[in-house]
């Protein structure tokens, strides 16, 4: 069961992964990021269980929390760029560049 | 039984995940998450920690979740009309570097877990009592510094989104 | 008494905080109230040490706190309570504190009012530490501290370039000096181990013999300091310049207090001075000849400022000539007289600038009818710097050339040459001070607009000052008077005497210390005449047009200071312009540029290359992520 939810958290987290290389849009990356997100949570839990000890549980809770501030900020900053560009793709996001 | 759930429930977790992956439209892509983190709240029940579960669902489906979904639907999004997702070589790459880190943790990282983290499982269940009791000792001053953390992102976000900010 | 000295110098550094942070939100009624009421708190405070001193003699020293510690050497935050610090404490507090109200009336109508009384105050922080220090090291803070509020203060019209280059020039010539002091200090740490005056000072009174050829070297390289600081030969030439300040501020700063660091200096290190007879030579010769050099000088200037100033630095000479033949007690007392009568005469010449709007005296005149205060504390300060009997200066002049005349006879016979030059600076002093009394206050007014007697909050200042100068002289009244010499009596502890070491005092006959005086007040009466007889009345004045116009050249050098600036600026100044540009050239342009800009080549090249992973795209800098972290876990696994 737990060799199970390991691999379960692997392929969660490879996917998160590709959507955040592969993908255009900037709400599609916030996807990607809360996937291997919870990919590791999963990964933590699956530990913890093995071991017997509640500190890897401990971490899913800040990880949480943590999650949920990111979300807030980038969301934030998501609307401006999208009132501002008219767009959500990051792609078009680089008028700082050289 | 509880075996049988969670053959069932990893399976379906995968189908989501799968489904975020492939979706381009921002509001199915964001809905298949919400199935994940269902899943993986019922896992996480089944590997022993209920108030977990109950986290996941209420703060990140919940709370999370819904506040992606509510700025989706806030500015319409739809899916991205332009046909090349991205440059060749970075899809190239970034599939390349994908399967390496399938295949690293398949192979190799997955060979040491297999010999030093006991697979057996199933070990104790935890209240909440123990868990509450761990994070106001030993993980209170991370605890505080999260709690900081979030106030400073409220303000950072109020302060960002504001209508004058343009 | 712990806490009252330590308060002295704390409250004008407290009002220089407060006015420099918030002066320019005060208004000028509370700028003036933090200013003048911290110097006056002070200047109490500085009453009440006396008393207690007076009361019980006992030099104190106290300590606050450690400084540093390296070592066997501890420099502590100390300061101390003897008859000479003391003797300065009285005098600049309380020069201080009325030049603190004179310059309400004198900087009414300046634009920068807080900043001025901010420097002024930082001013008396400095010299109050300077005086105070019981050691070496926190002397040479006050000592920079004076010369940084001089620089500040000199260059007060920084917008004009004259203050602007005088304050840089007097700064520079005094980090000259001060160079010279800081390795007399170096030199004391090393042979003494400590710096603390009375260790230092009791080792070399137990064993005088022990520190003979050492204690020379440190006694020339401290005069260096001293020559800077208080305007001697060859460093006299900031002083003059100075004069671009606000004349309070000469009347402070470079007249009465700062520039008599150098001589408070030397009497504070007496013993050094007096194991070496070579440094006390010197030390006379120099003073001798800076006195009778500046007063010539003096002679020929229009400028009312600039004829105060070579009168002060001739004065410091006169000081420095009574340091050098050991009248160390002589030598304080000129500087407490001169600090009364110098500055009531410059702040009298503020009086008259502020009322004739210039400072040539051939502008004004005639001013005895219209500014009668400031005629009579004029003409008080005059006769005491002439050394006209029962006023100030005659007392301390007539000590300072008896002394001289007493060293000269007790087996010194070259000091009779000095003492020569002393009478006939003498006469020149009170030459050209009635010449500008005359010129100034005599006659007709020849400038422009109606001058009128200025404001109360001036003319007090003057009459404190110029009232004492018929007063102070009565401390120290020679000894053929059958009065207690009270001045020479106070300082008796300064000058111990030690075996193997100069003495400090020559007796002479009473028959011939009352020729001395007399022939003194003949000298200083002659110079009056014959300022009286040239300057009088504007008619008078023919003969001198006459003289200057048959002997052209002569004129033009003595009013051209006999070029030394312009012989300073063809020699040290062109030689260090000189290695400046080699510096600027080659080591700053091709040593120290060459490198620097070469690595600034290489990060520009390394830049342009990698420029290109940076290529905007969010995606690729997550993928570069992703690239470091495979090649991290292949790397660790």
């Amino acid at each position: 069961m737990i060799f199970l939810a390991l691999l379960l958290g692997l392929l969660l987290f490879v996917l998160g992964l590709a959507v955040v290389m592969l993908r255009r849009s900037a709400i599609l990356l916030f996807l990607g990021i809360e996937l291997m997100l919870n990919a590791a949570n999963l990964t933590f839990v699956a530990f913890s269980s093995a071991n017997g000890a509640l500190d890897g549980q401990i971490a899913v809770i800040f990880t949480i929390a943590i999650a949920s501030a990111e979300v807030g900020v980038g969301l934030a900053i998501f609307i401006v760029l999208f009132r501002r560009f008219k767009t959500q793709s990051v792609d078009d996001l680089r008028i700082l560049r050289w | 039984m509880a075996t049988a759930l969670f053959f069932a429930f990893a399976a379906l977790a995968l189908v989501f995940g799968i489904l975020v992956a492939a979706l381009r439209h921002p509001l199915y892509a964001a809905l298949s998450l919400v199935g994940v983190i269902g899943c993986l709240s019922v896992l996480f029940y089944l590997l022993g920690a209920p108030f977990l579960a109950m986290v996941q669902l209420i703060v990140y489906a919940g709370a999370t979740l819904v506040l992606i979904l509510f700025v989706i639907m806030l500015l319409g999004l739809r899916s991205e009309p332009r046909a090349p997702e991205a440059h060749p070589v970075q899809k190239g790459l970034g599939l390349l570097l994908c399967l390496n880190m399938l295949l690293f943790f398949l192979l190799g990282a997955g060979t040491l877990v297999r010999k030093t983290v006991p697979m057996t499982g199933g070990g104790a269940r935890s209240g909440v009592e123990d868990l509450g009791r761990l994070l106001f000792s030993r993980y209170l001053l991370p605890f505080e510094a999260v709690s900081l953390l979030l106030l400073a992102a409220a303000v950072g976000a109020f302060l960002l989104a504001r209508r004058e900010w343009k | 008494m712990k806490a009252a000295l330590l308060l002295i110098i704390l409250a004008p550094l407290a009002g220089f905080l407060i006015n420099v942070f918030f002066g320019r939100r005060l208004p000028r009624a509370g700028v003036t109230a933090v200013a003048v009421g911290s110097v006056g708190l002070s200047a109490l405070l500085a009453l009440f040490v006396c008393g207690a001193y007076l009361s019980a003699p006992e030099p104190a020293a106290f300590e606050y706190y450690t400084v540093l510690s390296v070592g066997g050497v501890t420099i502590p935050f100390a300061l101390q309570a003897d008859a000479l610090s003391i003797l300065m404490l009285f005098f600049v507090t309380f020069v201080g504190f009325w030049i603190h109200i004179y310059s309400i009336g004198y900087m009414e109508h300046e634009e920068d009012y807080a900043r001025y009384f901010s420097y002024l105050n930082l001013f008396m922080f400095a010299m109050l530490t300077l005086v105070l220090a019981d050691n070496f090291l926190l002397m040479f803070v006050g000592w920079e501290g004076v010369g940084l509020c001089s620089y500040l203060l000199i260059g007060f019209y920084y917008q004009e370039k004259w203050p602007a280059d005088s304050g840089k020039k007097a700064f520079i010539v005094n980090r000259i000096g001060d160079f010279g002091f800081l390795i007399g200090i170096f030199f004391i740490a090393t042979h003494f181990g400590t710096l603390r005056y009375e260790e230092v000072f009791a080792k070399l009174q137990a064993d005088p013999g022990a520190y003979l050829g050492v204690a020379g070297i440190i006694a020339l390289c401290l005069f260096v300091g001293a020559t800077g600081k208080s305007a001697q030969l060859p460093l006299y030439v900031w002083l003059p310049d100075a004069m671009a300040g606000p004349t309070p501020v000469s009347a402070l700063i470079h007249a009465a207090t700062m520039v008599t660091a150098g001589v408070y200096m030397v009497a504070r290190c007496n013993l050094f001075f007096r194991s070496s007879p070579e440094a006390m030579a010197v030390v006379a010769v120099v003073g001798a000849l800076t006195a009778i050099f500046a007063a010539s000088m003096g002679l020929a200037q229009t400028d009312i400022k600039k004829v105060l100033a070579y009168s002060t630095i001739s004065q410091l000479g006169y000081m420095f000539l009574a340091a050098g033949v050991g009248a160390y007690a002589v030598a304080m007392f000129h500087v407490f007289t001169h600090a009364f009568f110098k500055a009531c005469l410059f702040l009298g010449s503020g009086s008259l600038i502020h009322a004739c709007h210039t400072n040539d005296i051939f502008e004004m005149g005639g001013l005895r009818k219209v500014m009668k205060t400031t005629h009579w504390t004029f003409l008080f300060s005059t006769l005491a710097i002439a050394g006209i009997p029962i006023w100030a200066g005659f007392f301390s002049k007539d000590a300072i050339l008896a002394s001289v005349f007493a060293f000269a006879g007790h087996h010194h016979g070259w000091a009779y040459l000095l003492w020569g030059l002393a009478v006939v600076t003498a006469f020149m002093t009170s030459f050209y001070m009635f010449r500008l009394y005359y010129v100034v206050f005599g006659g007709e007014y020849r400038g422009k607009g109606h001058p009128h007697e200025s404001p109360t909050s001036m003319t007090l200042p003057l009459v404190v000052l110029g009232g004492l100068t018929a007063v102070v002289g009565f401390l120290g009244v020679p000894v053929v008077f059958h009065l207690p010499n009270l001045m020479e009596r106070f300082l008796e502890p300064l000058t111990p005497a030690v075996e193997g070491l100069a003495g400090t005092t020559f007796h002479l006959s009473h028959g011939m210390e009352w020729a001395l005086m007399i022939g003194s007040v003949v000298v200083a009466g002659l110079g009056w005449l014959a300022a009286r007889a040239l300057y009088r009345t504007d008619a008078s004045w023919t003969w001198v047009k006459g003289f200057t116009a048959r002997h052209p050249r002569l004129y033009d050098t003595v009013f051209n200071k006999y070029y030394v600036d312009e012989f300073y600026d063809r020699t040290v100044g062109a030689a260090l312009r000189g290695v400046s540009r080699f510096c600027f050239s080659i080591i700053d342009g091709v040593l120290i540029e060459g490198p620097v800009n070469l690595s600034g080549f290489f990060v520009e090249l390394t830049g342009n290359v990698l420029r290109f992973l940076h290529n905007g795209n969010l995606r690729t800098y997550a993928l570069h992520i992703v690239l470091g972290v495979a090649i991290l876990l292949w790397l660790v696994f």
